[in-house]
């Protein structure tokens, strides 16, 4: 699930009625938000896929097998074992793209086959790693962390308001 | 270590339909479990009147250093104890807290009322990170888990 969409109109029936314009503005602010929190979230250790939690820590090390992130730390002497933030050159991280695709439509996810390999590695747990899924599959009935579905209602109140003051 | 047990509808004045009420409680013990765990990752207090968390000291960060590079006072060393901290559903209750063995929990009370196995609170060190009686959570996480719950007011 390298990429997805998120269908606004369960959303938008607080603003159904009110101009294209607060709604423009709503799904910018959405999806520049959602962008900042995904990213914020997995930085920390926590999946932005409700539920989730935070991602399962990396298996130690032992006497006979070195295990990540002890295995790349001659290439990133920085990695550490904490926070699990799917981190390492930063490049997958930096292939998130979120863009609104029409009014009613965001869409998010890994466009580049750099990252679509990297995000179907963490969500089906290559090489015997944890599975750390990070873009909902909304056709498997996963969703996005509360916490962003919250900031998303949040965008479109905020859009709701400005749109009433400039009517008054 | 106690945990936090408190009631979100009645706290927060919702009326939910009792055929929706379970369902409510459960997204709002998600919503509660990742926003307490998303101020924690930014050095944050998520109890009401508690800013950000008291730095550690010079020894514990170097330590702290060869095992995460967060610089934040994320209580986070091995992760063993965020990993156990969960929300429950209880009745009409959600209860916050750290749910282990006694090392953990040790851990937990140690952060939680800055008292690092001493008998009594070391004066600047509580990261408070669960509310105890008579505290709250931030107002901005009970805000959104007022939205949350909403969505589930009408049948």
């Amino acid at each position: 699930m390298a990429k997805t969409k998120i269908d606004l109109r369960q959303f938008n029936i607080l603003i159904e009625n009110a101009s294209k314009r607060a709604r423009l503005n709503a799904s910018r602010s959405i999806a520049s938000s959602l962008k900042n929190k995904i990213l914020s979230l997995i930085s920390k250790g926590i999946s932005p896929i409700e539920g989730n939690g935070r991602f399962k820590s990396y298996k130690p090390s032992t006497k006979k097998r070195k295990r990540y992130p002890d295995t790349v730390k001659s290439d990133f002497p920085d990695k550490r074992r904490r926070p699990v933030n799917l981190e390492l050159s930063g490049k997958f991280l930096r292939a998130l793209k979120v863009f609104p695709k029409s009014l009613n439509i965001i869409t998010f996810g890994f466009f580049s086959e750099y990252g679509e390999t990297l995000e179907l590695g963490h969500r089906e747990g290559a090489n015997t790693q944890a599975k750390r899924p990070i873009i909902p599959d909304f056709s498997k009935g996963e969703a996005l962390a509360k916490s962003i579905q919250a900031d998303i209602l949040k965008s479109l109140k905020q859009a709701m308001e400005n749109e009433l003051k400039r009517s008054r | 270590m106690k945990t936090y047990k408190f009631d979100p509808l009645k706290e927060l004045n919702i009326d939910i339909p009792k055929s929706n009420r379970k369902e409510a409680l459960e997204a709002a013990a998600t919503y509660l479990k990742e926003a307490v765990l998303d101020y924690i990752g930014e050095g944050k207090s998520p109890v009401s009147g508690f800013g950000k968390f008291p730095g550690y000291t010079k020894e514990y960060k170097s330590e702290k250093g060869a095992s995460s590079s967060s610089s934040a006072v994320n209580l986070e060393l091995s992760g063993e104890m965020l990993d156990a901290l969960s929300v429950k559903v209880t009745g009409s209750k959600l209860e916050l807290g750290v749910f282990g063995g006694d090392e953990l929990l040790g851990k937990a009370e140690g952060n939680n009322l800055g008292t690092y196995g001493q008998p009594n609170p070391i004066p600047g060190k509580v990261r408070r990170f669960i509310p105890l009686d008579g505290e709250n959570l931030k107002r901005d996480i009970l805000r959104n888990m007022k939205t949350i719950l909403e969505e589930y007011g009408e049948d």
